[in-house]
């Protein structure tokens, strides 16, 4: 979708910690010039500060044992800090980026050697390689960085050949590679400039760690012996009852510091698409419709449903004013592009949302219960019993890790109330319904060893275990072949024929509906544009982009090579605030009026079209 | 084993591809292919998923290591991969993820002239290049040369990599799943640009699909795949009107409408497709085929020529006379 980027923004806290790294880096350029007091002074000779003098306007971060001015000292261990982490960084970066790179790049006997040398790295302690190494060498700050950068190398070399081994399976270097790019061309060219995101944000996090365990190692005495914040943080910690500040000071700078870092690489990490798991739900329902419900509760009964989602690239009216019933026994079929709406009236009518924040208006009801506005324990009593649901994809609907027998008898035990015994009866039974042959075997497997039909047979099993009065079928069948498919909806068709179930069935192929479903909905922006009994929607159909959809598909009787009819353009993003109607610009009917105002809902018996201008019986279809 | 009029462009030569399957054993993903492709044509490659399709595909432009046979560009073996890649070029399934997600639509359509040289992509400079092949896709330089992959729908996405592609003048496309990803109403707008720049370009192509309609609409010939063999190879209204190969018939038959005429595939074929670690002896469709018997079971089917350009690798193929009920139903 053009612009479904703009939500990677780098976020405000990450703003904040990139000012305060700004700050410091300021201030130990301008330490020289700054009117600041030698920070070795010691203020008892020369009563400028005195012996662990509070912070105040003299001593604006207070005095230490000899009355060195703290502000000083914190200013002068800015450098030792910075420098370490950097020169550290960089070393690290560079060289784990060019091992990682290398190693998931050229694969093979270097790739085996490098994640030998990651294993041990990583488990090398790093404290015993700083004391020896300070007994040897002594403790300058060249020591402290071979030993650190030493360190780092390999989470560096890590990371990066995790992503280096993502990155060259993705399509776009295979297609370099079909382009006959060179090994070079493809290490700058493709997958540098994918690297580098993900690589700035770990150093960041990298730098963080780096400032700690410095003061770690100070606080050990096992530090350079210039003047750092771990020594500051060490002197001070013998005050700490009397003189708190004397270390909670330089303590709290040092946190900034890191924070700043952490909140900088996060930021980055962000923006590379890092996506963070959505936790609140915050649901907004509007005023119930005017319009009371009819005397026999129908299995599903939607009027006038509006669904917005409010996302960061502004409100995307996902459902506009949607209104469907549908009898017992009855099979409606959505059908639509992807982005039409279809998928999220399925979802509206369960409240299960992509995006933390819905505003839901209208009405829906599911065996006479309003699952909008209800006790949250009948709704939730109803679409866990009355409703089924089986989606597109089956491996991400099961859950891994777990038995099929597990999955299928949860459902029973919590819902339905049978004791475990009798739900593995009715699993056993249920199998075979969906014609699983030797279910005793197949409720011991886990999802992985079942086949995607056989997947989806189970979900199918799932979604029947509570004998639902309806059942919602997101494109039960689009990740099947053909001949799987024939078969799943052969299945679908004969269950939901002996249960009498009512059945939304949701697709983006017009002729499977033609197969499965007395009823179609025809769906383009949020809207259904068109609905009528199957065949009468083939024979007559009357909606433009029903006529152009149909129009678009390949005629099996013209010879090939015929040109297809097109429909220009592509599917829009409907917002709320549309006019007229949201097919105008790629309709070739289009008037002004299209344009500008909304397209009543024409009835004609059992069909309903939201057109202007419908096309007439005696026009080509 | 297709015998195309035209002196073929390509030559696949039985072709046999595995992977790593773990434990030290290996899955065949294509097991002894043959074909050949004419300049000029069109050649549709459908089977279901895993039967080997994008496998071949791939192994034609050596993006993965044949085990055996090979693969003749214009009657010589070309030894330098590179070369071939120059003259052969690839479109992928999902085209928003094979694009560079960092780089500019103007410099991925330039991506094969810094590779090859301007010279490579006919008269001009670079930019005016990159500006005949955008507007040759359909796609209006000044709007989309300075946007990235991800402000781009797939459909434009699409256009994109057929620019890149055809930027270096390549002789042949070949073609993997290239709308299978793509709305119903852009799929159209697609199909018709391919032959657009056929026509335009001079293309030979490979068509690899699952969907028979579109396969049957782009298709000058058909070839059929199941589990790493191919099945049945003939011109497409041949193909389409006499198909003899019993998996054929079911693979038409599961074409949702019935447009081809075939009674419904539960009566043709049952149950699933074997894993092909441990592939069916003798003809491998015969775990699911109504016609097999004792001696698919022994014996694999060589291909036999049953028409005009029509061969069928099958031991008892269907009469072309009970395959249609003539579209009445
Ligand atoms: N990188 C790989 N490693 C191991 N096995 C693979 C790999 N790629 C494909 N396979 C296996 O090879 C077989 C053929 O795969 P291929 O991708 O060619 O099928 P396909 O017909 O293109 O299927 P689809 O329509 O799903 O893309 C399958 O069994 C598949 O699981
Ligand atoms: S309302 Fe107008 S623009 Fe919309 S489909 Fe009908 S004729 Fe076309
Ligand atoms: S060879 Fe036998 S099993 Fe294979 S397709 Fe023909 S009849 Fe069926
Ligand atoms: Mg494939």
């Amino acid at each position: 979708m053009p612009g479904s980027d703009r939500s990677r923004r780098f976020p405000w806290l990450a703003w904040a910690g990139a000012a305060w790294i700004a700050l410091l880096v300021i201030t130990a350029l301008l330490a020289p010039v700054l009117p600041l007091r030698d920070p070795s002074a010691k203020g008892i000779r020369t009563g400028e500060v005195g012996r662990f003098e509070s912070p105040g306007w003299n001593a604006w971060f207070g005095g230490a044992r000899q009355g060195e001015d703290q502000l000083a000292r914190v200013v002068a261990g800015i450098r030792p800090a910075l420098v370490l982490g950097l020169v550290v960084t960089l070393l690290g970066a560079l060289l784990g980026g060019v091992l990682g790179v290398a190693a998931g790049y050229l694969r093979g006997r270097l790739d085996r050697l490098a994640v030998g040398f990651i294993d041990a790295a990583l488990a090398f302690p790093v404290l015993v390689l700083v004391i020896a190494a300070r007994a040897a060498f002594g403790a300058s700050l060249v020591v402290i960085i071979a030993i650190f950068t030493a360190a780092s190398i390999a989470p560096y070399a890590r990371l990066v050949r995790g992503a280096t081994l993502t990155l060259a399976e993705r399509d776009f270097v295979v297609a370099a590679r079909a382009m006959g790019a060179t090994r070079r061309r493809i290490l700058w060219r493709e997958l540098a400039p994918n690297l580098a995101l993900p690589l700035f944000s770990f150093a960041c996090l990298g730098f963080a760690v780096v400032i700690l365990t410095e003061g770690g190692l100070s606080f050990l005495g096992l530090s350079v012996h210039e003047l750092t914040w771990g020594q500051l943080i060490a002197e001070g910690a013998g005050e700490i009852r009397h003189h708190p500040h004397v270390a909670l000071i330089p303590a709290t700078v040092m946190f900034l510091t890191v924070m700043a870092f952490n909140l900088v690489g996060d930021g980055l990490g962000q923006l590379g698409g890092r996506r963070r798991p959505v936790t609140v739900q915050r649901q907004r329902t509007g005023p119930p419709s005017p319009d009371a419900p009819g005397p026999l509760p129908a299995p599903l009964s939607i009027r006038n449903l509006s669904t917005v989602l409010h996302t960061a690239t502004g409100d995307v009216m996902a459902v506009d004013d949607v209104s469907l019933e549908v009898a017992a026994a009855e099979v409606v079929g959505l059908v639509g592009e992807s982005g039409s709406g279809k998928t999220m009236i399925l979802r509206s009518i369960v409240g299960a949302f992509p995006v933390a924040d819905v505003s839901r208006n209208g009405s829906v009801e599911v065996d006479g219960v309003d699952v909008l506005r209800g006790r949250a324990e009948d709704v939730q009593r109803t679409l866990g019993t009355a409703v089924g649901m089986i989606s597109q994809n089956p491996l991400t609907a099961l859950n891994p890790v777990r038995r099929i027998e597990h999955q299928l008898t949860e459902p029973m035990t919590v819902h339905g109330g049978l004791t475990r015994a009798a739900a593995r009866r009715r699993a056993l039974e249920l199998l075979d319904q969906v014609g699983l042959t030797d279910g005793a075997r197949r409720l011991r497997s886990y999802p992985h060893e079942l086949s995607g039909g056989m997947r989806q047979r189970v979900t199918i099993a799932v979604a029947l275990a509570n004998h639902p009065s309806l059942l919602l079928a997101d494109e039960p069948t689009t990740a099947l072949d053909v001949t799987i498919q024939e078969q799943i909806v052969t299945l679908l068709a004969r269950l939901q024929d002996e249960r009498t179930m009512a059945m939304v069935f949701v697709t983006h192929d017009l002729a499977l509906l033609g197969e499965i479903a007395d009823t179609i909905c025809v769906v383009y922006g949020g809207q259904i544009v068109e609905r009528a009994p199957a065949a009468e929607l083939f024979r007559h159909p009357r909606h433009r982009y029903t006529v152009a959809l149909l129009a678009s598909r390949p005629d099996p009787a013209a010879p090939s090579h015929t040109p297809l009819a097109v429909i220009p353009g592509h599917p829009p993003v409907p917002r709320p605030d549309d006019r007229g109607c949201r097919f105008a610009p790629r309709c070739p009917a289009a008037t002004a009026q299209c344009r500008e105002e909304r397209p009543p809902e024409v009835v004609d018996g059992t069909h309903h079209v939201r057109c202007w201008h419908p096309r007439g019986d005696d026009e080509p279809a | 084993m297709s015998r195309p009029e035209s002196p073929p462009l390509i030559e696949v030569e039985d072709l046999v591809v595995s992977y790593p399957a773990g434990r030290a054993r290996r899955v065949q993903a294509v097991s002894g292919v043959s074909l050949a492709i004419a300049s000029g044509e069109t050649l549709g490659l459908v089977g279901e998923s895993g039967c080997g399709k994008s496998t071949l595909a791939r192994a034609i432009l050596r993006l993965v290591r044949a085990e055996h046979g090979r693969v003749l560009l214009a009657g010589d073996d070309p030894l330098d991969e590179r070369r071939l890649r120059r003259r052969v070029q690839m479109i992928f399934q999902d085209p928003v993820s094979s694009l560079n997600p960092a780089r500019r639509v103007a410099d991925i359509v330039a991506e094969g002239l810094e590779i090859w040289g301007t010279d490579a992509g006919g008269s001009g400079g670079r930019s005016e290049i990159v500006e005949r092949v955008l507007h040759a896709v359909g796609l209006d330089p000044e709007t989309f040369g300075a946007r990235r992959p991800h402000e781009l729908s797939g459909g434009q996405a699409q256009r994109v990599c057929l620019a890149r592609a055809l930027a270096i003048r390549p002789e042949m496309l070949v073609l993997d799943e290239p709308v299978s990803a793509l709305d119903v109403s852009v799929q159209a707008q697609i199909l018709n640009l391919l032959e657009r720049l056929k026509a335009e370009f001079g293309l030979t192509m490979l068509f690899v699909s699952h969907d028979l309609s579109v396969v049957r609409a782009i298709s000058d010939r058909v070839l059929v795949m199941y589990l790493g063999r191919v099945c049945e190879v003939a011109p497409v209204d041949e193909l389409f009107r006499r198909a003899r190969h019993p998996y054929t018939r079911a693979l038409m038959a599961s074409v949702p409408g019935k447009p081809f005429g075939v009674p419904p595939a539960s009566r043709l074929i049952e149950g699933e497709p074997p894993s092909p670690i441990d592939p069916p002896s003798g003809c491998r469709f015969r775990t699911r085929c109504p016609r097999a018997d004792q001696r698919c079971a022994d014996v694999a089917p060589d291909a036999i020529a049953v028409g005009e350009g029509h061969l069928v690798a099958c031991h008892h193929p269907v009469d072309p006379e009970e395959s249609h009920d003539d579209r009445a139903r």
